[in-house]
């Protein structure tokens, strides 16, 4: 054993050692970064408004002390009146990395019924110090489904602050909910910190302590969609703690399917488990979702195993969800062996239908109008499922669908704009839920471009109806609801059809400034504008619809600094993000070859590469992992990836960018400031490069 | 227009009040001159509590990149040093509550160490991996106290702690240092 003695010498010799050198290109970075106003970050050297080490003094058992002393106030004063001071003198909202998010401790993380959660959270630089915010939570019951849509959001309390940035709170989760996410906001829901797309969870725990099996299950449904990664973590959490439940390997199964990791191997360790569980259960009486649960699990294993599995779930519980999904595959199988037409299809499912519960509804509902082809004809059996689908489907997106079914037709264009009508007004502000994580403002864009959307379907049925005036009316409300050029479309031909050139020739100027418009639009637009105006009148729109595209962009904006980030390359050099930036930003994807979505995503990301190489703008990868792996040499050779692709060593990058999630889209840039939030839609990314581009000062007129 | 003529001759210790007073100013030729004489010992303090030398580096790059903003709250004491060192601590144990849910265990910083004697060298390599096992909580204020020379006062003030918790934190830690069955993070 080294003795306190020998420890105390070491530890001075250790200490007598001369300092290491900083790289020699340490201090250039510095006068770069300072150069280019990056001297934004006085705050992370300020003196903690609570301890900076606190989940280690947890760790070890050690009391926590959580008051601050009576200095610090001053410092905390002079922080937040410089905040004060700059989000006043600020042109624009401008973030700084690293200092979006707060940190939000709950106590206990895992609550059992009844018991109360303690709250503290540390604001970051979001909210400028407010007396109270507010906590709210996506919370789900055991019978919620995956994906937000449906998921009540209630607030759960009310955080006082305490001390400079410190606030605490507390509340109880109601005991019909297993699950939270949350999120805290300001009083007015100006601003929302959800921990950048991941939100704070509680789950319910059990009596031992452990997260409910119901609760990790609503982890995952809450997941779907946003995180690939936490989903098959959780997925796997679920099996650890729950290694007999058929519902936990269920989920660890899908995950594996979903994201293409599924082998040899993990079929036969599930196989294993569906013998074990056939031993166990299946002579057991059970509910319907149990044997739905069973014969899913047991059913692309073996066919042996899953027969009586089946037999069960559709002798015992053929209104089950999971027993109608089964009649419809059987039904498509039919279909694509040629066993039936689509005809004898439709009427099958004709039979099932009194039998559909609602949650598949649309499933069935969606296969049966497919199977019934496109919408040319409307016909009796079409006109029914559209009927029966708009009696299930309560949601905005899915009626306005159903309506676009209907409007095409002039016999049930009046009857499809009726049901628009009614969305528009459900869709009305204020009346219409407010997501987690969503500011109110953000939530007001929303629901505007969802109304404008509705418009624009309206505005398009009206014109087709020779109801021009009101056509023009309705699709100029909708045009200035959002940016759509196939609205300004539509607008220009309601415009020409009551006589007014002028009208459309603005219009056109809006479709002209779109940057996905192609050149040989572009061309012929301009010049019929410059035939109904005149050089200088067309000049004069042009320019004015220019502006325009700059306000949607600047309301979108978000301009928060990222700052230097450094990555690896695949052959282990180091790189920094500045070098790659070639005079007018970057395109950052943040990607992952254990994410079944980006690695689906790759073909259009390199789409999207080539087109930006056209504009100037390059694009980069960021593998988040830090060593190459053979799924990340793989994917890159087999899609034969031409875009740079680094490794995100110890997450530093994605830790810069706030990002979470693959693949995600960023325009950085040359400033190192992240244009827009992170997006997973490839267009959209393309679109607002190219917009930005677009409407960015000329060289020469400076910023 | 006058402009600011920067002579960066190497300045006296007790200058360091003086050049934050001038980067406080915005004379970035001072900033210069600070770095040259602190940033060895910030980088050496940053890479043994973060564990990783790039990491380390960026972060000596954020407080310089601070500085002028930050020099707003230094008093002078005296002690710019000593309150450098706090500012690269809190800097250091910001970035890794940043990228902690992705970092791996730390590394024991073996570069530091290569310029020792050859007959003590394994000993401090090993002291090293052990120091760089332990708890970032209690790493800290080993290195901060023992090698840094900090008094519990002032590690309490860096970390947000109270000096008695400074103590028993230290306590702890050369309790788990000299104990052998502390794990190893890696191998050397």
């Amino acid at each position: 054993m080294t003795s306190d003695a020998h420890l105390t010498s070491q530890l001075a010799d250790l200490a007598a050692l001369p300092e290491p050198a900083p790289s020699a290109g340490l201090y250039p970075r510095i006068e770069d970064t300072l150069a280019r106003g990056g001297d934004q970050g006085g705050d992370v050297l300020a003196r903690p408004l609570g301890p900076l080490v606190d989940d280690d003094l947890e760790e070890n058992g050690l009391p926590e002390r959580r008051r601050r002393r009576a200095p610090l106030g001053a410092v905390a004063l002079l922080t937040a009146a410089a905040l004060a001071l700059w989000v006043v003198v600020r042109p624009k909202p401008v973030l700084e990395a690293g200092m979006i998010s707060g940190r939000l401790v709950l106590s206990p993380a895992a609550p059992r019924a009844g018991e109360q959660v303690e709250v503290r959270y540390s604001a970051g630089a979001l909210f400028g110090r407010p007396e109270r915010l507010r906590l709210r939570g996506r919370v789900r019951t055991t019978a919620a489904e995956s994906y937000e849509q449906g998921v009540p959001v209630i607030t759960l309390g009310t955080l006082e602050r305490v001390d400079g940035n410190e606030y605490r709170g507390r509340f109880v989760l109601p005991d019909s909910f297993v699950f939270a996410a949350l999120a805290v906001e300001d009083t007015l829901a100006n601003e929302v910190d959800d921990f950048g797309g991941r939100a704070w969870e509680v789950l319910r725990a059990g009596p031992d302590g452990r997260p409910l099996l119901d609760a990790l299950e609503q982890r995952a449904h809450d997941l779907m969609g946003r995180s690939w990664e936490e989903g098959l973590a959780t997925a796997r959490r679920l099996v650890s703690l729950y290694p007999d439940s058929v519902r936990a390997v269920k989920w660890l199964q899908m995950y594996e399917l979903w994201m293409g990791i599924a082998t040899d191997s993990t079929r036969a360790v599930h196989l294993r488990n569906a013998r074990r569980f056939a031993e166990r259960d299946l002579r057991r009486p059970m509910s319907a979702s149990e044997l739905g649960e069973h014969f899913w699990y047991v059913r692309t294993l073996d066919s042996s195993l899953a027969l009586p599995w089946r037999q069960r779930l559709l002798g015992e519980a053929a209104r089950s969800g999971l027993a109608v999904q089964e009649e419809l595959v059987d039904v498509q199988r039919l279909v694509a062996a040629g066993g039936i037409d689509s005809a004898a299809a439709v009427q099958r499912l004709d039979a099932l239908w009194p039998r559909v519960p609602l949650e598949r509804a649309g499933q069935i509902g969606g296969a049966a109008l497919s199977l019934l082809g496109g919408r040319t004809e409307l016909t009796a059996d079409r006109r029914r499922w559209i009927d029966r689908l708009h009696a299930a489907d309560t949601t905005d997106s899915g009626r306005r669908r159903l309506a676009q079914e209907l409007i095409d037709r002039p016999e049930t264009r009046a009857d499809a704009m009726a049901r628009l009508r009614t969305l528009l007004t459900q869709s009305a502000p204020g009346t219409s839920y407010r997501r987690l994580g969503e500011s109110r403002s953000a939530n007001a864009r929303r629901l505007s471009e969802e109304r404008a959307r509705t418009l624009a379907v309206i505005g398009g049925a009206l014109l087709a109806d020779g109801a021009y005036a009101a056509a023009r009316d309705t699709l100029q409300i909708a045009a200035s609801l959002t940016w759509s050029p196939s609205t300004w479309r539509r607008l220009a031909e309601a415009h020409l059809a009551v006589r007014d050139s002028v009208g459309a020739a603005h219009a056109w100027a809006h479709v002209i400034a779109d940057p996905r418009t192609t050149a040989p639009v572009r061309d012929s637009l301009k010049r019929e504008g410059k035939r109904l105006l005149g050089a200088s009148g067309w000049a004069t729109k042009e320019s004015a619809a220019e502006r325009a595209l700059q306000v949607h962009l600047d309301e979108r904006a978000i301009r928060r600094l990222v700052g230097e980030v450094s990555l690896a390359t695949l052959d282990g050099r180091s790189a920094a993000m500045s070098a790659m930036a070639q005079g007018r930003g970057t395109v950052v994807v943040f990607w992952s070859p254990l994410c079944g979505p980006a690695v689906e995503a790759l073909p259009e990301i390199e789409s999207l590469r080539r087109q930006l190489a056209q504009r100037g703008v390059p694009l980069v990868i960021i593998a988040e992992q830090s060593t190459v792996t053979p799924e990340l040499t793989k994917a890159v050779t087999e899609q034969r990836i031409q875009a740079p692709v680094y490794l995100d060593v110890d997450g530093a990058a994605a830790a810069r960018f706030n990002n979470w999630g693959t693949p995600t889209l960023y325009l950085v840039g040359t400033d190192g400031r992240v244009i827009f939030p992170g997006t997973t839609d490839v267009q959209s990314a393309l679109f607002y490069s190219a917009a930005l581009l677009q409407t960015a000062p000329k060289s020469g007129q400076g910023r | 227009m006058s402009t600011l003529t920067v002579t960066p001759s190497p300045p006296a210790v007790h200058d360091d009040d003086a050049l934050l007073a001038r980067i406080r100013a915005g004379d970035h030729g001072a900033l210069g001159a600070l770095y040259e004489r602190w940033a060895p010992r910030l980088l050496r303090v940053a890479w043994r509590i973060v564990g990783a030398r790039a990491e380390a580096e960026d972060v000596v790059h954020d407080v310089f990149v601070a500085l002028p903003r930050a020099a707003i709250q230094y008093r002078s004491t005296g002690r710019a040093g000593a309150w450098l060192v706090q500012c690269a601590t809190r800097a250091a144990l910001m970035s890794l509550r940043s990228v902690r849910r992705r970092r791996e265990a730390p590394m024991p910083p073996t570069e530091l160490v290569a310029a020792s004697h050859a007959d003590q060298r394994i000993d401090l390599l090993d002291l090293e991996r052990r120091l760089a096992a332990l708890p970032v909580g209690l790493r800290t204020v080993v290195v901060l106290h023992r090698i840094e020379g900090f008094s519990h006062a002032e590690i309490a003030d860096t970390l947000g702690i109270s000096e008695g918790n400074s103590r028993v934190r230290l306590t702890r830690a050369l309790t788990l240092l000299t104990t052998p069955s502390t794990p190893a993070t890696d191998d050397l």
